[in-house]
């Protein structure tokens, strides 16, 4: 039996400068499962993720836990939901690594002992354990990115958000980070192109265009499917068409 | 500009490195204010010398690094003091039978004084890790506000100097370095007008990503400082050794000496 | 472009002391006023921004073969942002431009942001609103920054022989040094007047939103510079010059000087030390010492504004003869 962790019911969003960037969003996630979210540049993916995150607020309802999404109300919900940025030098803002992975802890109220805790956990699941004294900015991209992950599994959150994890990385780095995330047993939604990414490590995708979810399903029925994916300006990944 | 890398020998180790950021600051502070206050005909005594050397010797400083680094932020205050022999031509007997204008000696004694406190400045600025430093003033005071401001500078120093090169860079790819002037300034401010955009949205996303992590507005480091028996050793010392400089001549008169 | 920090040893214990407390009060009330407390987005930003100037000043405008200028900041961001936040941007770089690069003394610090922030920008700020009006057109624009950036960076700068003679450490006369001082910031400010210009109305054409409530106020800048305006600058700010040197050369009477009275009290001291023997001789020596007489000085004035003004109109033919070559601009 599967527990519901996560629903958006008609979601809309429009930006300052009018940019309608969510036309009526509705996506529903269990616990457990591992989501990828794909669709062209400028589809919305990363402004849904900003929306489900509670930095965001549009019209429709966004529930997480059975508990609504409002400005008023996230102090509760804060540390139910992370979002990993794309870019590390967005996600990493403090002065030492450890700080940085304490940031969020001590935002939720935390004591020192569990705010240790939480440190050195995130630090061995992403292997950043001996790395916690360096400034992140000293780090390599692929270790940034380790790091920005980090950032957010120190919070725990019940579903862990990734915008675009493995852009900028070489393809060691990308495997590397492909294994971490698979020895995780968070609930995840990944925004991302990579297909092989994907691939590997969701078992459902949505897809999403012109601020809508145009189809949802097994990866391998949408990825592979051409029409729909040529529809919507993708590639079918290789390894599912047949 | 003169911005060079200056940050990276405050990521070595030494004695000096291992102090406490505030008994540093507070130190090269006491020394500064020492070194101002002597009267503008008196040559600081060679025992000056003593503070930053053994800052710098025992911070592994490069001292040619320090040389070089006061000679590119002197020009303005050399200007300025080369012209205190014109004039001020008061006498001033250096010895019993040489005598010269005051403004030589004014002159000699600034630019001592110069060397000394900046030779200073940059020991404790190449032995403290920025952010360290950062926690020493606001430890010691320095509102919690600017402090955070200047933590989240430096964290951005690097990443738009970089940004600003590359933009450089390609601008270059296409004029080579050349064309009319007017061009030339409206490309560069082109360029100054982008970074300006790039930096609004660099900060909007710094501020989500602290956001999606909580951010009150209040931001604790983990590390806290941690005072300890060497920096009192430091304090007290350089105290002393101040008083002595400064008013040793007193103190000897006052003990009959 | 040149930026003056003053250093620690031009001035007195008491008199940095004093300067650093008004800064610190100064920026108490500008961090009051940008409501820091209350709205945490602002200080990470008020923290990029500051490495956005620094980033900036990487960018060369460049002037003759081999030298160029650069961005300094402070009255573009307090037209951009508002003197308060803009006043503490520029204390931020001011104090890292201490700490990391050593330029200017911690204890000089209250002088420097005094002169290289708060003035330019609130003055700046003033100005600029008070000249621009409520819908102005590019020109009047132009009008506005030109004033703020010349008014407010000269004045900044004219602080520095006050508070070096009031420190009375460095025997500079004050009347000959503020001239140096308003001749070279006249040169500066036109730089950065025009650079401002040209930014505002980069951003007023390709992202006017993010400029929020002073965008329609400096819409017309998009327009551009025209090259009456540049000229007709490059000629205010060679009157001014020319006014500031024959000022110099004509070696007026320093009214300004018995502003500090130290010259005598010093003197004393060491008049009253020396036998009447040592003095004799000493006024004889130091005549032979001295590297430049009185009288030369006036001369050498006359040279540096010669030399000064040949540079402007050079530099003028220079922009002149860009500008009909190439009037596209690459920036689009
Ligand atoms: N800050 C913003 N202001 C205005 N419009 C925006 C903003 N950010 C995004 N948009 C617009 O909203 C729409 C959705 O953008 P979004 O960034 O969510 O797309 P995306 O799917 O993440 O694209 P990409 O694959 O390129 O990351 C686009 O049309 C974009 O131009
Ligand atoms: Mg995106």
């Amino acid at each position: 039996m599967s527990e519901l962790l996560l629903e958006v019911e008609g979601l809309y969003y429009k930006y300052d400068d009018g940019t309608q960037a969510l036309c009526g969003v509705d996506l529903k996630i269990d616990r457990g499962e591992t989501i990828a979210l794909v669709g062209p540049n400028g589809s919305g993916k990363s402004t849904l993720l900003m929306c489900l995150s509670g930095l965001y607020f549009g019209q429709g309802t966004v529930r997480i836990d059975g508990m609504e999404m409002t400005k008023s109300g996230m102090k509760e919900i804060r540390g139910r939901v992370g979002l990993v940025f794309q870019s590390p030098d967005d996600q990493l803002f403090m002065p030492t690594l450890a700080d940085d992975l304490a940031f969020g802890p001590i935002n939720l109220g935390y004591d020192r002992a569990k705010v240790q805790e939480r440190i050195d956990d995130a630090a061995s699941q992403m292997q950043l354990s001996d790395m916690l004294d360096r400034a992140p900015y000293h780090l390599s991209m692929g270790q940034k990115r380790n790091a920005s992950i980090a950032t957010v599994l120190a919070m725990q959150p019940s579903l862990l958000m990734m915008d675009e994890p493995s852009s900028n990385l070489d393809p060691r780095s990308r495997r590397r980070l492909i294994e971490v995330l698979e020895s995780l047993d968070t609930t995840m939604l990944i925004a991302s192109h990579d297909l092989a990414l994907i691939g590997r490590l969701c078992k459902r995708t949505a897809l999403i265009d012109e601020g809508q979810i145009v189809a949802d399903g097994p990866t391998a029925d949408i990825l592979g499917n051409r029409t729909l994916m040529e529809e919507h300006g993708l590639e079918v990944w290789p390894e599912t068409a047949g | 500009m003169h911005h060079h890398y200056i940050d990276r020998f405050a990521y070595q180790d030494s004695p000096i490195h291992r102090l406490d950021p505030r008994a540093k600051i507070l130190t090269v502070l006491a020394y500064s204010m020492v070194l101002i206050s002597l009267h503008r005909y008196q040559i600081p005594s060679p025992g000056y010398l003593i503070f930053p050397f053994v800052l710098l010797v025992l911070g592994n400083i490069s001292l040619l690094f320090v040389a070089k680094h006061i000679l590119i932020v002197s020009p303005f205050i050399v200007c300025l003091v080369a012209f205190s022999p014109i004039f001020d031509k008061t006498p001033c007997p250096i010895t019993e039978s040489i005598v010269i204008g005051g403004g030589w000696v004014t002159a000699i004694s600034i630019m001592i004084r110069f060397v000394l406190g900046m030779g200073a400045l940059v020991a404790l600025a190449s032995t403290t890790r920025f952010p360290e430093l950062l926690k020493g003033f606001e430890k010691l005071g320095v509102p919690r506000l600017l402090v955070t401001q200047l933590r989240f500078l430096y964290r951005y120093l690097f990443l738009l100097v970089d940004q600003a090169m590359h933009l450089r860079q390609a601008r270059r790819a296409r004029d080579a370095g050349r064309g009319p002037l007017s061009s030339r300034w409206h490309s560069s401010a082109g360029l100054v007008g982008v970074l300006f955009l790039r930096t609004l949205e660099q900060a909007e996303h710094t501020h989500l990503a602290m956001m999606a992590r909580g951010y009150d507005g209040t931001i604790q480091l983990l590390k806290q400082l941690r005072w300890q028996r060497r920096d009192w050793i430091l304090l007290v010392v350089t105290a002393g050794y101040l008083v002595v400089l400064r008013w040793g001549n007193y103190l000897g008169d006052f003990f009959g000496v | 472009m040149l930026a003056m920090h003053m250093a620690n040893e031009l001035l007195t214990p008491a008199v940095a002391v004093a300067l650093i407390l008004f800064a610190a009060a100064a920026l108490a009330l500008a961090s009051r006023q940008t409501r820091l407390r209350f709205d945490p987005a602002k200080v990470p930003l008020m923290g990029v921004l500051g490495a956005f100037v620094f980033a900036a000043q990487m960018i060369n405008f460049p002037i003759l073969p081999g030298t160029s200028g650069h961005l300094g900041g402070g009255v573009l961001l307090a037209i951009l942002l508002g003197p308060h936040a803009a006043t503490l941007v520029m204390a931020s770089i001011l104090i890292v431009q201490c700490l990391i690069f050593q330029d200017g003394g911690l204890l000089a610090l209250g002088a420097n942001i005094i002169n290289l922030g708060i003035v330019p920008c609130y003055l700046g700020y003033i100005l600029f609103h008070g000249i621009a009006g409520a819908a102005p057109k590019a020109g009047r624009i132009y009008l506005a920054v030109f004033a703020a950036t010349m008014i407010g960076m000269v004045a900044g700068a004219v602080l520095v022989p006050f508070e070096v003679s009031i420190s009375g450490v460095a025997s500079v006369p004050i009347t000959e040094f503020l001239l140096v001082m308003i001749g070279l910031h006249l040169l500066v400010a036109l730089g950065e007047a025009i650079i401002t210009f040209l930014i505002v109305g980069y951003l007023c054409k390709v992202r006017p939103q993010v400029l929020g409530a002073v965008a329609d106020k400096l819409s017309a800048a998009g327009k551009g510079l025209s090259s009456g305006a540049v000229i007709g600058s490059v000629l205010v700010v060679a009157l001014l010059l020319g006014g500031v040197f024959s000022l110099f050369a004509s070696g007026s009477p320093d009214a300004l000087e018995s502003i500090t009275s130290l010259e005598d009290d010093t003197s004393k001291v060491l008049v009253k030390q020396n036998p009447d023997e040592l003095t004799a001789k000493a006024t004889e020596l130091q005549e032979r010492i001295a590297f430049l007489p009185d009288y030369r000085w006036t001369s050498f004035s006359g040279m540096v504004g010669t030399i000064v003004t040949l540079l402007v109109v050079w530099g003028i033919s220079r922009i002149l003869r860009g500008r009909n070559k190439h009037v596209a601009q690459i920036t689009d």
